[in-house]
């Protein structure tokens, strides 16, 4: 999946059901962040939440195109990059 | 979350920014080395930019992201504050509040802010071909700076945001990124125990905790400054660790040191003193003001006056952060006023019982009235906010109308925390916009007219208020040419409202200033000059129950003084009876209470019955008549009177008993009951019956027809 812009708030909704969806599908789920250029806590929130259902299923969650800004923003969300 | 509510936030929350930035920017505009200040408005773009953002006005964000830029290059000091600086930011202020308020899609907008982007890309190309000073990068790799003196300090911060805190429009993310921003994180456990598996994950809640050691050089306030809009609802726990990572144990370091920090910012101290002080008070206990006063490093008054700067930045602090739904004010008001009404049947009741009953009730009521008292003082208080954010508004404005009239004028603001009622402080805005502006237009001259009569070549408006005597005053005091009472005059000569020879006082002459049509002013300016306005001004006020006067002094300045009631809810009431009917005068407006003799009641034509009052025949007034109501009394002789002021003018009102005098609780009435001006709305007694409130100055503009 690629989102595009800035995950936050406002589309936390759909970016969940993607997900959603990618968990319904196969395989490991890449999320190509290249196109984003910020995200917010519920964003992080998420992604964290996905990587522990990853694991679960024995599926990695690749994040792809993390720009340096997005990086800091993990970092201090907890999120291993 | 629905959209509609982030808008919605978002939009409240802007507009206190907008509001705050315009008052700091033109501050800065006088000071402009001041990092406060800097810091600031850094702040505010900061947040503007990420609230914009997550509430989807794209253009706000984007457009603030270049303001944001441009200001951390101020902040950092390699671009200095100066006049086209001001003007860019007050420029995009204006685009940003018509993207976010305007009524409509205008084409200037656009036209604006491609001018301000390419001005800001332009100052910033500037200062990136700057050769970059060679004293900063270096020294700071090397360590120079680090854990010098006082410099370094480290605080262990836990942050558990509130579940919903999303549906405020903060983004948590957006204030740990702010954190870092002040220094390093030597530490940072996030706790995701309470995060949810992903299926049961409600994606708009906040789950994350944090545990954070921060390394900084910013002090502790610049840390808890990045909470500052999260300590109501949230778990934030900011403690000063220094000690432990420096391993200081001999009392060299005090987390709490502020008063002189203070000291040093007003470079009264030395920061080196400080740290010797600090030692001293450690060693015996003592307070820091009084070792500072002892050792002669500064004088009492400077310590008193850090003492009340620092109590003003706590009070502007929680000020700006205790958000209270105002109609649940005005509710509590309400049912307060209900609680009085009951009270007062109670009283009602006790006179009608057995002696002994009546003195248990009364006291038992003696005691409920204090503390019902207490209450309505205490929300009150919460009612109250400082003047000083509307006066503040006018910054922008004063800079702006000066500007455009090729004036220069300085506004010197006092007294901006005296608190004022919330209604009338919503309602004072537009009538001291007016007089300011006048102030502007017609008192302060021009700078060589200025320079001619010995006088500063700038102006100076000044607003100023204070309380006194239970009532809030706000003067508006103008430095220039002061009103022309000959004018004046001449104007009231043509107008017919006086005779030439007429002798009249300046105080009546100046009272004519406020009636509808008057203006003395030589040719209509753009701005003010055209007869309306002050009559207007005049309305608003009386209809805040307070009153308007003039000091002026030809050459000198004016003075307009505005005297507002403290709330608009609950008066003190002096209770008379005409007839059958209980009517209610304002406390405020009474002077005295008389009798009269036979002789100091005459009639002259033309000006109807008068009685004597101290050597002053002034009007009588029959309210029976006005109102229709049956009055005992025919003669005044026989009858009582309240005097009453309004304005410069007093009235002689005509009663047959005074009943007493009690706390009011104000109804407002529809004006299909009554649309005399006499009335200014009803309460409801402890007997369940109803009186009318007596509007002293629509009485007085009533009688003048």
């Amino acid at each position: 999946m690629k989102p595009a812009g800035d995950i936050n708030i406002k589309n936390i909704g759909s970016f969940y059901r993607d997900l959603e969806e990618e968990f319904a599908g196969s395989g490991d789920v890449v999320i190509d962040l290249s196109a984003v250029k910020r995200i917010d806590l519920a964003a992080a929130q998420v992604i964290i939440a996905a990587g522990r259902k990853g694991k679960e299923l024995k599926r990695q969650i690749k994040l792809k195109g993390v720009s340096p800004d997005l990086k800091k923003l993990f970092a201090i969300s907890g999120i291993k990059v | 979350m629905g959209e509609g509510g982030i808008t919605e936030v978002f939009l409240n929350e802007a507009k206190e920014i907008l509001v705050n930035l315009e008052s700091d920017i033109v501050t800065l505009e006088e000071k402009k080395d001041d990092e406060e200040i800097i810091n600031r408005i850094f702040r505010y773009f900061h947040t503007l930019k990420g609230s914009s953002g997550i509430a989807g006005f794209t253009g706000v964000y984007e457009f603030t992201h270049h303001l944001e830029n441009l200001f951390d290059n101020v902040r950092s000091g390699e671009i200095p504050v100066t006049e086209v600086i001001i003007d860019i930011l007050l420029n995009s202020l204006d685009w940003v509040r018509g993207e976010l308020f305007g009524d409509v899609v205008d084409e200037k907008q656009d036209v604006l802010k491609s001018e301000m982007i390419s001005r800001i890309d332009d100052i910033m190309g500037e200062s990136k071909d700057k050769p970059e000073s060679d004293d900063s990068d270096f020294l700071s790799t090397v360590g120079a700076y680090s854990g010098v003196g006082e410099g370094v300090r480290y605080f262990k911060i836990s942050i558990r945001f509130n579940e919903d805190i999303f549906f405020s429009g903060i983004d948590p993310l957006m204030i740990i990124e702010d954190l870092s921003m002040l220094g390093e994180f030597i530490y940072n456990r996030v706790d995701k125990s309470r995060l949810p598996d992903f299926v049961k994950l409600e994606p708009e809640k906040s789950y994350l905790s944090w545990e954070i050691v921060l390394k900084t050089e910013a002090d502790e306030k610049k840390v808890r400054d990045v909470f500052l809009f999260v300590y109501e609802d949230n778990e934030i726990d900011i403690e000063n660790v220094t000690e432990k990572y420096h391993g200081i144990q001999d009392g060299g370091y005090v987390p709490e040191k502020r008063l002189g920090e203070l000291l040093v910012d007003r470079g009264l101290l030395k920061s080196r003193d400080l740290d010797e002080i600090v030692k001293e008070q450690i060693k015996h206990n003592a307070k820091i003001g009084d070792i500072i006063v002892q050792k002669g490093l500064a004088s009492e008054k400077d310590v008193v006056e850090a003492l009340q700067e620092q109590e003003k930045i706590k009070k502007r602090i929680e000020v700006s952060t205790v958000r209270v739904d105002s109609g649940k004010l005005d509710n509590l008001m309400n049912l307060l006023g209900e609680i009085v009404i009951g009270q007062a049947s109670l009283h009602r009741i006790a006179d009608d019982l057995e002696e002994d009953m009546a003195f248990r009730l009364i006291n038992a009521l003696y005691g409920l009235d204090r503390v019902t008292r207490e209450f309505q003082e205490q929300i009150m208080s919460i009612r109250m906010v400082p003047v000083g954010g509307t006066f503040d508004q006018f910054r922008r404005f004063v800079r702006d109308t000066a500007q455009s009239l090729g004036k220069e004028i300085k506004l010197k603001i006092e007294g901006g925390d005296t608190e004022l009622d919330k209604t009338v402080i919503e309602r004072i805005g537009d009538p001291l916009k007016h007089m300011i502006r006048n102030a502007i237009d017609h008192g302060i001259e021009p700078a060589e007219e200025r320079r001619k009569s010995s006088k500063s070549s700038y102006g100076t408006v000044t607003l100023k208020a204070y309380h006194q005597e239970g009532n809030v005053f706000i003067d508006i005091i103008d430095d220039g040419r002061g009103v022309s009472i000959e004018r004046v005059k001449s104007k009231a000569v043509s107008l017919g409202m006086i005779t030439p020879d007429e002798d009249i006082s300046k105080e009546k002459l100046l009272s004519f200033l406020f009636n509808p049509g008057f203006s003395t002013a030589e040719k209509v300016g753009d701005l003010s000059g055209r007869g309306v306005g002050m009559d207007v001004v005049k309305t608003n006020i009386e209809e805040l129950r307070g009153a308007i006067e003039i000091k002026t002094k030809e050459g000198e300045g004016t003075l307009v003084r505005v005297k507002l009631p403290l709330t608009l809810a609950i008066i003190e009431g002096m209770l008379i009876r005409i007839g059958e009917s209980i009517l209610i005068i304002p406390l405020l407006s009474v002077v005295e209470t008389i009798q009269i003799k036979k002789e100091d009641y005459k009639t002259v034509e033309g000006k109807g019955e008068l009685i004597l009052v101290r050597g002053e025949y002034i009007p009588l007034v029959r309210l029976n008549e006005l109102f229709g109501i049956e009055a005992e009394e025919k003669n005044p002789w026989e009858a009582l009177f309240v005097i009453v002021e309004s304005g410069s003018e007093r009235i002689g009102i005509m009663i047959d008993d005074l009943v007493g005098q009690q706390q009011i609780v104000i109804k407002s009435i529809d004006r299909f009951i009554t649309d005399s001006r006499a009335i200014s709305g009803a309460t409801i007694l402890g007997d369940g019956r109803v009186a009318l409130i007596v509007d002293i100055h629509g009485l007085a503009e009533e009688m003048k027809g």
